[in-house]
């Protein structure tokens, strides 16, 4: 009877149908499976071990992005969906990974949240398959300057070494002429990141402040959990500086020990890593005052609204602040959105054209400016903040920030560029 | 190389005092763990490969009891005791099924644990790693002798792994209960056969060793990082100290543990770039020179 009726109907009136089908399909939307294929994300990175945090603080800023946007409707019509998978650090893993989000899960995109080691290779199957890739963790300089590895089909949205290290000479030069500072020491992890980062480190204070020079340099392993007998080294050799890239754990295991010996009382110290709240927020002691930092992190680093709005909206729905993986996926996020929505599409090529140069609001944008941009020549995102500043006991734990101007930064980037021959 | 510095360390005695704690410190942190290891390794022949992560939930564990009653002698003992009956536990329920087994079944039973007991400590504690600092009784800038600087919490550490050696020596060579071990490691059939409940021995030495490695992490809590994973580098240590002072031998793993403490304290100075490798070299050369260790049993 009923389908008599529906048979009769449908001759009579073929718009009820569409109706129908219009209201069906609203009210899936709104109660959460979407008609129109989401647009899906495959998150790749280390998701347990004792880097885990790289992995679980990237997938947390990259959903935050991911439901903001879907809240909103998401973008032509379609909502975000992110899936993740842990490499457990292994690069032939990170390989699979990436390979089956596009082959079995059909994803619109891949993001790379893995250390550098894993991105690299992910880098290759990006270029294999076609497949637009945001690198959201790797700070290798060499992963988009270096033409021999480069390709279309990745872009950056992390922090650059390069620029790191262009700002920490620049800051630290600054200091060292008040104070100053002529002999330098360094402990940092014994293994790439830890050497080129020191090396830069060190040829861009060198440019800065050339009166100075290195006393003592220490390489202890990655995740020596005993820094006591470097400690007493440099104690020993009385520097007037040190300068550290140790990071994570690394860091808060050097300066409580280091703490124990009153060293951040003998010496001025700068360390490159140690504004992130999973370290501040790691110090269940307190945060050691007077020290030097380079922001990873920080709520108030740029002191602008949008960050800090950022830092409170991660706060609410996670319980902690950002890290500073979490603001580089979640800027993925929002260059992915803005070009899709400029493209008119998810086809890979299209976006690629449309991330080439695009410019886009973001609460990682150093002031003055509100924006960063995806370079187009290199696929490096650049204007994001990279601040310094010192600390302070009491929450933010940072004062007195300070910013280089990003036409300088530029300047210094395309002269170390020239010289590496990869301009 | 940089044999000047350390002619130049040797002879100044701020420099070899401060080189001087700072080995003994270390070397006291890992005697307690590798201390463990080998008394398990003696009586029962496991090698525990998991110990590691014994010393990593010990810190745990003890963070976690400071933060509750925040006395931190409490959270050493509860924290220390806590691990020594999950080590009875562990050796009831997993360990006991394998002592008649291949060698490589201990080796996956207890490799597995390692990376159970990580993702636990990743679902209990979380994926960030967390620094408990030192309690407010040490939190007080470092006494200073002869231009040299001790923080008070090393001193406190440094006597605490000296007194636990001395108690633990004591225990084995001195009491009925430890020559009962020791003839157990010896001949466990042997043992049996005289009435003897091998099984208790077998458990409560597991217990004993597990606690030590609890009262590492313990020591080690205010002063280390402590995250999922903190135990895998501390047991390649352990082994070595093992290899190098003999199997089954605590005087082998005392005196290892204070030499290998002295290469690395005094190492940095002397050869700063492979102060890392000295500690291997040595392993080498004793495995070559003495196979079974300063102190082991020469058959084993």
């Amino acid at each position: 009877m009923s389908v008599l009726l529906l048979k009769s109907r449908w001759k009579i009136n073929p718009f009820t149908i569409l109706a129908v089908v219009v209201l069906v399909c609203s009210f899936m939307i709104f109660s959460g499976p979407v008609c129109a294929e989401p647009i899906k994300i495959g998150f790749v990175s280390i998701m347990s071990g004792r880097v885990a945090m790289l992995g679980e603080e990237g997938a947390k800023g990259a959903q935050l992005a991911i439901d903001e946007i879907n809240a909103k409707g998401g973008v032509i019509g379609r909502k975000f969906k992110l899936l993740t998978r842990d490499s457990t650090g292994k690069i032939e893993e990170a390989v699979r990974i990436a390979r089956d989000y596009v082959v079995r899960d059909k994803v619109d995109f891949i993001m790379d949240g893995s250390s550098s080691r894993e991105s690299f290779a992910v880098k290759e199957v990006s270029r294999d398959l076609k497949k637009l890739t945001m690198i959201t963790a790797s700070e290798t300089t060499a992963n988009t300057a270096d033409p021999k590895i480069w390709t279309p089909y990745s872009f950056r949205t992390a922090r650059v070494a390069i620029h790191d290290s262009i700002v920490g000479g620049f800051f630290a030069g600054k200091v060292s002429r008040e104070f100053g500072l002529k002999k330098w020491y360094s402990i940092s992890p014994d293994y790439a990141y830890g050497h080129d980062n020191t090396t830069l480190f060190f040829e861009y204070l060198k440019k800065n402040y050339p009166d100075f020079k290195i006393v003592g340099q220490q390489w202890p392993k990655i995740f020596e959990p005993d820094y006591t007998a470097h400690i007493t080294k440099i104690l020993k050799d009385k520097p007037d500086a040190v300068y550290s890239c140790l990071w994570g754990g690394d860091i808060t295991a050097f300066m409580e020990q280091a703490s124990l010996y009153g060293l951040f009382k003998r010496m001025k110290f700068f360390g490159i890593n140690i504004a992130d709240p999973l370290v501040l927020g790691a110090l269940k002691k307190g945060v050691p005052a007077g020290m030097y930092t380079g922001g990873r992190y920080n709520p108030t680093i740029p002191e602008t609204p949008a960050n800090r709005a950022f830092g409170e909206k991660f706060k609410k729905k996670y319980g902690t602040y950002p890290s500073n993986w979490s603001w580089q996926s979640y800027t993925a996020v929002l260059f992915l959105e803005a070009a899709v929505k400029k493209a008119g599409t998810t086809d890979n090529e299209k976006v690629i054209k449309a991330l080439e140069g695009l410019t886009i609001k973001a609460p990682c944008a150093q002031p003055p400016r509100e924006t960063v941009t995806m370079r187009a020549k290199d696929h490096q995102m650049i204007y994001y903040t990279i601040g310094w500043a010192k600390t302070t006991s009491n929450p933010p734990y940072v004062t007195d920030r300070t910013y280089m101007p990003w036409n300088e930064i530029l300047k210094e980037e395309a002269a170390y560029l020239k010289k590496k021959g990869w301009l | 190389m940089d044999l000047s510095s350390l002619i130049e360390c040797l002879v100044d005695p701020g420099c070899l005092i401060n080189q001087t704690t700072s080995a003994l410190i270390f070397a006291m942190l890992l005697f307690l763990i590798a201390s463990g290891l080998s008394l398990i390794f003696g009586v029962l022949g496991v090698m525990n490969f998991a110990h590691g992560s014994l010393y990593m939930l010990g810190a745990y564990l003890t963070y976690t009891f400071y933060v509750g009653t925040s006395s931190f002698p409490l959270a050493i003992i509860l924290g220390c005791f806590g691990i020594g009956v999950f080590g009875v536990f562990f050796e009831r329920v997993f360990l006991k099924r394998i002592y008649a087994v291949h060698i490589l079944y201990q080796l996956l039973l207890t490799y597995a644990f390692i990376l159970i007991l990580d993702d636990v400590a990743k679902l209990v504690w979380g994926y960030e790693f967390i620094t408990m600092g030192a309690p407010d009784a040490f939190q007080r800038p470092p006494l200073e002798l002869a231009g040299s600087f001790i923080p008070t919490y090393y001193i406190f550490v440094i006597i605490v792994g000296i007194i636990v050696a001395v108690l633990l020596w004591m225990f084995l060579w001195k009491t009925r209960y430890g020559k009962l071990i020791r003839a157990t490691a010896h001949s466990s059939e042997m043992v049996m056969a005289l009435g003897k409940n091998t099984t208790l021995i077998y458990a409560g030495v597991f217990g004993i060793g597990a606690m030590l490695a609890g009262l590492g992490g313990a020591l080690a809590a205010p002063i280390r990082s402590i995250f999922p994973g903190m135990g895998s580098d501390v047991v390649v240590d352990c082994f070595i100290v093992v290899v190098v002072g003999g199997m089954g031998s605590i005087p082998g793993a005392f005196l290892a543990a204070i030499l290998i403490g002295f290469m690395r304290a005094f190492g940095i100075i002397g050869f700063p770039l492979v102060e890392e490798a000295l500690i291997f070299i040595l392993m080498a050369v004793v495995l070559i020179v003495r196979p079974q260790g300063f102190f082991g049993r020469a058959e084993l």
